[in-house]
Order: C-alpha cells, then structure tokens, then sequence
C-alpha cells in the first residue's frame, strides 16, 4: 500500500469520520489535540521514521495530504541519506 | 506480551525500593505535616539517578526502559506521592526537551537536567487555564532575538524549587513553549499552602513579569505548543500518574493487610470478619488491575505503537480512581484510626484524589477514552 493510503486507512480507523484529503482534521474539530502526538507515534511506527524536532510543526500533521507529504519527504531525504 | 520482568527490570524494582524506604520513606509523614519536601530527600533523588532514569544515555540520563522507569515511580509513588511528583513533573519538561529540542537545546539543559543538577518545572496551568488549556492568558511578545513574558502559571508542582521551567504562552494568538531559568529577572515564585494532598509538593505560582527570553529557548514550534509540546510533556505525565497511583493503590493493601492482622475486634482479627476480607480483596484486585494496565501502557511505548498514548491514558483514569477507592476503604477499614494522623492511609486518600484531577481529570478522561472506545481498539 501507498503511504497516502496507508494513512487514510488509519485516519478512518481512528478519526471516525470521512474527511477529504485536505481537510483540517484539527480545524474541524475531528479530533483533540491529544491526536496530535498519536499521529507523530503512528507515522514513526508506521514509517520507521523519526520525526525530529523541526518537523513537528502541526501543519505537518493537519492532514491526510500534509501527513503524506511529509512522510514521502522523509523517505525519500532518508533513501538519499543512504546512497 | 511478555508479563515476565526480565532481571534489569527485577533489580531496577528491588534497587526502587531498597532506596524508597530508606531514604524517602522515613521523611513521608514529615512532608506531609510541613507541606515540603526536605533538603535531605531533594538532594537524595538529585543523587539517586532517579530524576534522569528515563532520559537517553547519551546525555546521562540512565536509559530505563519503559517498565523498568514504571516500577521506580510505583515504588516512590508507595511510600510519598508528593516526592513521587518530583519525578514526575522534572521528566515532563525533561522528555519534552529530549524529543522536541534543539541540538543546542538538548545539550545545554539535559546534562544537567539528567544529573539532578537542575530540576524543572512545569508552568502550563493557570488561575483562569486548568483542563482548559487553551484558556492561557500569558502572553509572549517578540522583540527582536528575544520574547517578552507575562502572565502567571498556577500549581506547579515543585515550582518552590525547580531551576528551569517549561512555560506556555501565547504569541500573537498562537501557543509556544519557552524554557525559562528561575533567576530571570522578573521571575517571582510564590508558595502555595494548605493544599490538601500532595502537601509536600512545593507548588507555587510562579509571576512573569516582563521576563525578557532568548528566541533560542523556545521549544518546537510556534503554534505547537499546546498541540504537540504540552502533550508530549502531559502524555508522559499521565504515565507517571498511572504508575504513582499504583503505587498508592499498593501502598493501600500494605496497610490493610498489615492492620487487619494485627487488630482485633469482637474477639478476633479483623482479618477474620467476612467483610473486611471483602475490603481487602477488592484493594488486591484494583492493584493488580492498575498494575496490568501500567505494564500494557509501557510494553506499547518500549514498542512505539501509537496506541500508547491512549492506553497511557487509559491506565491513568483507571489507576487514579482505584487508587481514590482503595484509599476510601483503607480509611473506613481502619476505622477512627483510619481519620488520624497515626496511620499513613488518611494521607494515602488526600493524595489519590490529586491523582484524579491532575495531568487530566477523571471526566477528561471519559471523554477522551469515549473516543478511543469508538475506535474499537480491542479488535486489534
């Protein structure tokens, strides 16, 4: 599966509710902001990748399309960190 | 999961509480009666390793895993929940900064903050700011390299002593967190009193008075700060709470098995009256319940599965409340011994209501939990 769509699937999973790609799920009252730290735990896990402190700005995570963004930059700036 | 503690885990519990009743304990009824902590047992957690237990290694912090970090704080959280706090609080600010600082902001409080050296507070609560967080009213004006604090945090914990705090403010309507050092000009603390449970806890409030702070200590992001920084901190506290309250859930059985043994009443023990035993089963089953559910919470953080920070919370509420129940039934099963000063359980139940009400209250946690519920998490 795609990262996007690995990320709607836990969205819907969680969210319980149908939210459009670029939807605020913050701005929308979806969720608390206890999600917040759920989705930085999910994406690690889900990912294997680590969010530094630089990327946990919330509009990196208000989103299923700003989450998937910020997660395809990390692998790809993490597959060009190793070659 | 594997319910078995391996032997670190065994002599990080056994090393807890070899250094709970010989230091700590000794001085609970004391910190209780004079609402603070003693020199001797502040600088006994500075020395013990305790404060920096759980942070990296690489910054000296003692690199506990998760359960192994649990078991310290129930065996603290079993003889005072007031010097349990300090650990509490220190590491809120402490693992914020390990996951959300700088390289520069890591390696200029965390050493000291690993060691003991320093202890840090956390300024997020206010008089008008409680569950409500985004009610803060301090605010944070930009001016050039630096920001212009003012406001007032209300209930920080150990605010009497902490060296650095982790203060939240709002910047032109948006949230930040700036670590600010107590001897910033401006900076007032002042104690509170009369508390009724975690006497000995030095909570304060703490006044910023155009306290000038360099940019260079905010934490994370603008706009961050109550999103993500105050729920790092806050989800680290609740793991804390949890493993507190099971502690004073435990702390509770001690003291009824103990008492119940000894006394006697209608020409026999009270062990031996078909009701008491019913008391004290009820305390043996809320321990190890809260203690299962602690152990889940830090099997899922060691994992770093996202459903940790639900499962934290869900440990929390539940061992908080059974730590309010276990310490009401100790009360009444000690009977007017259980309302004096000569048995440790009238203080056990000031502290265990504290449990319910801070890093999230009880009804905060219903709703929230509620939430959880309907994502069907035990089908997982």
């Amino acid at each position: 599966m795609r990262a996007k769509e690995r990320i709607r699937d836990y969205f819907s999973r969680t969210v319980q509710a149908s939210i459009d790609d670029d939807a605020d799920i913050f701005d929308l009252g979806l969720v608390d902001s206890l999600f917040a730290v759920q989705l930085v735990a999910f994406v690690e896990d889900e990912f294997s990748i680590v969010a530094e402190s630089e990327d946990l700005h919330i509009r990196n995570f208000c989103s299923i399309a700003a989450l998937t963004r910020f997660v395809e930059t990390k692998l790809a700036n993490g597959l060009a960190a190793e070659r | 999961m594997d319910l078995q503690l391996s032997d670190s885990q065994r002599e990080a519990r056994q090393a807890a509480r070899r250094f709970a009743t010989e230091r700590i304990a000794p001085w609970a009824e004391h910190i209780d009666r004079h609402q603070t902590t003693p020199n001797e047992v502040l600088l006994a957690m500075r020395q013990s390793g305790y404060l920096g237990a759980a942070l990296p290694a690489r910054w000296g912090g003692g690199g506990a895993d998760p359960i192994s970090y649990g078991l310290i704080t129930e065996e603290i959280g079993r003889v005072c929940s007031s010097t349990r706090s300090l650990m509490t609080v220190h590491n809120m600010t402490a693992q914020a900064i390990a996951k959300l600082g700088t390289r520069e902001q890591r390696e200029q409080w965390l050493p000291d903050l690993c060691s003991g050296r320093k202890i840090a507070g956390f300024a997020l609560s206010e008089p008008n700011a409680g569950s409500a967080t985004s009610a803060i009213e301090t605010e944070a004006v930009e001016q050039e390299s630096t920001y212009v604090l003012h406001g007032t945090k209300k209930w920080i914990t150990y605010g009497q002593v902490a060296e650095v705090f982790l203060v939240f403010a709002l910047c032109k309507g948006q949230a930040i967190a700036l670590l600010v050092e107590r001897d910033s000009d401006g900076l007032a603390v002042e104690p509170l009193k009369d508390i009724e449970g975690t006497r000995g806890s030095m909570l304060a409030i703490v006044h910023f008075r155009q306290v000038i702070v360099p940019k260079a200590n905010q934490l994370g992001a603008t706009g961050a700060g109550l999103s993500l920084v105050s729920n790092i901190a806050l989800d680290h506290g609740r793991f804390s709470v949890a493993w507190g309250s099971t502690g004073i859930v435990h702390a509770c059985l001690d003291a009824c098995v103990a008492y119940v043994d000894k006394r006697e009443q209608g020409g026999k023990k009270l062990k031996e009256h078909q009701l008491i035993r019913r008391h004290v089963t009820e305390i043996l089953v809320s321990a190890t319940a809260s203690r299962a559910l602690c152990y889940r919470s830090a099997h899922l953080r060691e994992r770093g599965d996202p459903r940790a920070v639900m499962e934290t919370c869900l440990a929390k509420y539940h061992a908080a409340s059974a730590a309010v129940r276990a310490a009401t039934t100790a009360v009444h099963l000690h009977g007017a011994n259980g309302c004096s000063g000569e048995y440790p359980v009238s203080r056990y139940l000031r502290d265990s209501m504290v449990m319910s009400i801070i890093e999230g209250s009880d009804e905060i946690h219903q709703v929230t939990l509620a939430n959880y519920a309907l994502q069907r998490p035990y089908l997982d």
